[in-house]
């Protein structure tokens, strides 16, 4: 039974729901950089524009660092279906995905920028740097730096995490599994032993590359 | 005439609070071009902050700095900018950026605020890193440097910036003694070579040697001001027992 | 566009239902799971080649995979074996194992924390083995661990909202229920995932309030954030 399983057809099948998988991961986790960056600098710099946003950023940020994806997706799905906005569901998770990482990434950064010391702006400020000169070349590299570790941690939830895209139709690996489970029911064990076992390669090597990055950083 | 005399800073009735904490109470000084004026004092009588208020570090509660005859107005950003490109400081903690090397240290004031091309602002850089002997230095991180290093570095970086003053708070307090010396090296043969500096700093043998004025400060107050030997020499009290308890 | 969140209020009582399931699983998971953590700890740091071992890949296994194949595997899988698992307690199951594996990391890292000199200050005074476990070394751990741990069981209640997948009938699960039947299923998702805002704010709170009795005087979570919150700028 096991070879009909994983015949050439099925592993093709996980092959392409792990290729789904990192696509939403990767995109979510890009979002998540780039954004969350932004929103840290909105959260933590005292700019007049900003003094607006900067609550606005930490209800978002608290709101969505306590939310399930699950409901989040759904909650996207119905969200954008009552604005009458028609995407494709993978475009749904990754809205959802994108949601729920950037307020992670920007929780990461604002930890990276605040833990540096107020000496680091003083020094630059007395040089006769403006503050954005100051935050995009003294600050933003050393915070963005020390914010690798718990991202990279980050990005492995966040492979795992694209499991939920599931509820939504979405064939990545774990929805992959469960088709393999309906042409074979009773070898569900291993269909969802093999899936665990994909997860775990492609997760496995990120909590190296974490453990490398925050040694790496301990040092310095 | 008399331009080579006349104070090229002043600070007068100087007041600091922070919260309920009033720090300065009051502060008057002058510094004239090419002096070197020490603030000594024991620990908490607001030296720091008051150099900390002459390049906008911290704004005055009240009070007005002079520099060149000109007031000073700390509550509009851009003019503290201003002043910043003619008042350098360096501080106890040293401050170096660790994520550049020693000469992007040094060049990116001068290039980002001064506006100086890449190749010359390089070329002072590694001028002033010979001339201090670092300049086998240039490439490196700073946690690869020794803190009098580190700390020789940061001086280097303010001097790029071709300052009319240089403030020094307490450069050498977190310096093991062999490291310090090299650093109050390089601050007497600044002051040699006639820049201005008002300088913080515990170690009474070398502001005897290099300070020509010194100023007593306690509790947010100067209690006396005056040319080094008087002032160390002086008969007052609160001085002396300052001085005694720091020279044993 | 019209919302009705009245539909909400007519259904509470189902909402708190599946939150209550939530609440009861995700406690029952940290036990277990602490335990868990506990052993797994501690074989971690064995010097015992098997243990070592199996420890280690216990905790790489149920930390690189993500929770709802996990519980796939015991509520699917399970079966061709014999074993017959019901929602519930596949669920459980899978959550108490996924959760073992991240408490085993926390509490080794509390107990690597703990500095030799306080093991042998303890005996040096005279203290048995037991006693210094007693009075020094767990007390010190479980200090350590406390806040950790009040941030995985957050983790747990979000990370529960996935059995609702195998049929376990938690918030989630109420969710997608009500949603079914009043078909207005914006509502719906938005106030689920108020509640489950609601449901962490408060359980954190609480957890942290007890935290500071038990272990008397240990504000200075609170104090830090706030006072980082509130840290001086540039000017």
């Amino acid at each position: 039974m096991i070879e009909n399983i994983f015949s050439l057809t099925n592993l093709k099948l996980l092959g392409r729901g792990a290729a789904m998988t990192l696509l939403l991961a990767s995109v979510g986790v890009t979002a998540g950089a780039i954004f969350g960056t932004v929103l840290a600098v909105v959260r933590t710099y005292p700019a007049r524009a900003f003094r607006l946003m900067t609550p606005l950023v930490w209800l978002y940020v608290e709101i969505f660092r306590r939310t399930p994806l699950l409901i989040l997706i759904l909650l996207t799905y119905f969200g954008l279906a009552l604005a009458k906005v028609e995407v494709s569901n993978v475009v749904v998770a990754i809205v959802a995905i994108s949601i729920t990482s950037i307020a992670y990434m920007c929780e990461n950064v604002r930890a990276g920028i605040e833990s540096l010391p107020r000496a680091q702006w003083d020094a630059g400020f007395a040089l006769g740097m403006h503050g954005w000169q100051t935050l995009f070349y003294i600050i933003l590299p050393q915070a963005l730096r020390l914010a690798i570790p718990p991202s990279i941690g980050f990005m492995q939830s966040l492979i795992k995490d694209t499991s939920m895209a599931t509820i939504i139709g979405i064939v990545e690996l774990t929805h992959a599994g469960v088709i393999l489970r309906y042409r074979f029911p009773l070898g569900s064990f291993y269909i969802f032993g093999a899936v665990m076992i994909a997860y775990f390669l492609i997760c496995y090597p990120l909590s190296w590359a974490g453990d490398f990055a925050e040694r790496r950083l301990r040092r310095e | 005439m008399t331009g080579e005399n006349e104070a090229i800073l002043r600070l007068e009735g100087i007041t600091k609070s922070f919260g309920k904490l009033v720090v300065l109470k009051g502060i008057d000084l002058a510094v004239r071009k090419g002096e070197v004026v020490a603030l000594i004092g024991p620990s908490g009588s607001g030296k720091s902050t008051c150099l900390r208020c002459i390049n906008g570090l911290e704004v005055p509660d009240s009070g007005r700095v002079y520099f060149r005859g000109r007031q000073v107005n700390f509550t509009n950003r851009h003019e503290r900018r201003e002043i910043r490109k003619h008042i350098g400081i360096v501080f106890q903690s040293y401050n170096l950026f660790p994520h550049m090397t020693v000469e992007e240290n040094i060049t990116i004031g001068p290039r980002k605020v001064l506006g100086e091309e890449r190749g010359e602002a390089l070329r002072r850089a590694h001028e002033l890193l010979e001339k201090f002997g670092l300049a086998d230095k240039a490439r490196a991180m700073p946690d690869q440097l020794s803190g009098g290093q580190q700390q020789r570095v940061a001086i280097i970086r303010a001097l790029a910036m071709k300052p009319e003053i240089l403030l020094l708070d307490e450069v050498t307090s977190a310096l093991d003694p062999e490291l310090t010396r090299e650093v109050l090296n390089l601050i007497t043969q600044l002051a040699a070579e006639g820049l201005t500096m008002v300088l913080v700093s515990h170690e009474m043998a070398f502001v005897r040697r290099t300070a020509v004025r010194v100023a007593f400060m306690e509790a947010g107050r100067i209690v006396l001001e005056g040319p080094v030997n008087e002032v160390l020499n002086t008969d007052n009290e609160r001085v002396r027992r300052f001085l005694v308890a720091l020279e044993g | 566009m019209q919302l009705y969140f009245r539909v909400i209020l007519r259904n509470l009582p189902e909402f708190i239902r599946g939150a209550s399931l939530t609440l009861y699983i995700c406690t029952l998971a940290m036990l277990g799971g602490f335990i868990i953590g506990v052993l797994g700890a501690l074989g971690r740091r064995s010097r015992r080649r098997l243990v070592w071992f199996l420890s280690t890949a216990y905790v790489n296994l149920f930390r690189n995979t993500p929770l709802l194949v996990q519980a796939y595997l015991f509520y699917f899988g399970l079966p061709s074996f014999g074993i017959n698992l019901t929602s519930i307690q596949a669920g459980l199951l899978a959550l108490t194992v996924n959760n073992g594996g991240y408490m085993t990391e926390i509490v080794r890292g509390g107990m690597n924390a703990i500095h030799r000199n306080e093991v042998d200050a303890a005996l040096a005074l005279g203290m048995s083995t037991r006693q210094m476990l007693q009075y020094v070394v767990i007390p010190h751990v479980f200090r350590l661990v406390y806040p950790p741990m009040v941030n995985q069981f957050v983790l747990l209640i979000l990370g529960s909202s996935v059995l609702a997948l195998i049929g376990m009938e938690e918030l989630t699960f109420k969710a997608r229920m009500i949603e079914a039947y009043t078909f207005r299923a914006f509502e719906v998702y938005l106030s689920t995932m108020l509640m489950y805002v609601i449901l962490t704010v408060i359980t954190t709170g609480i957890l942290r309030i007890i935290g500071w009795r038990a272990l008397r005087g240990e504000k200075s979570y609170l104090s830090a954030v706030v006072g980082k919150l509130f840290g001086r700028f540039g000017r």
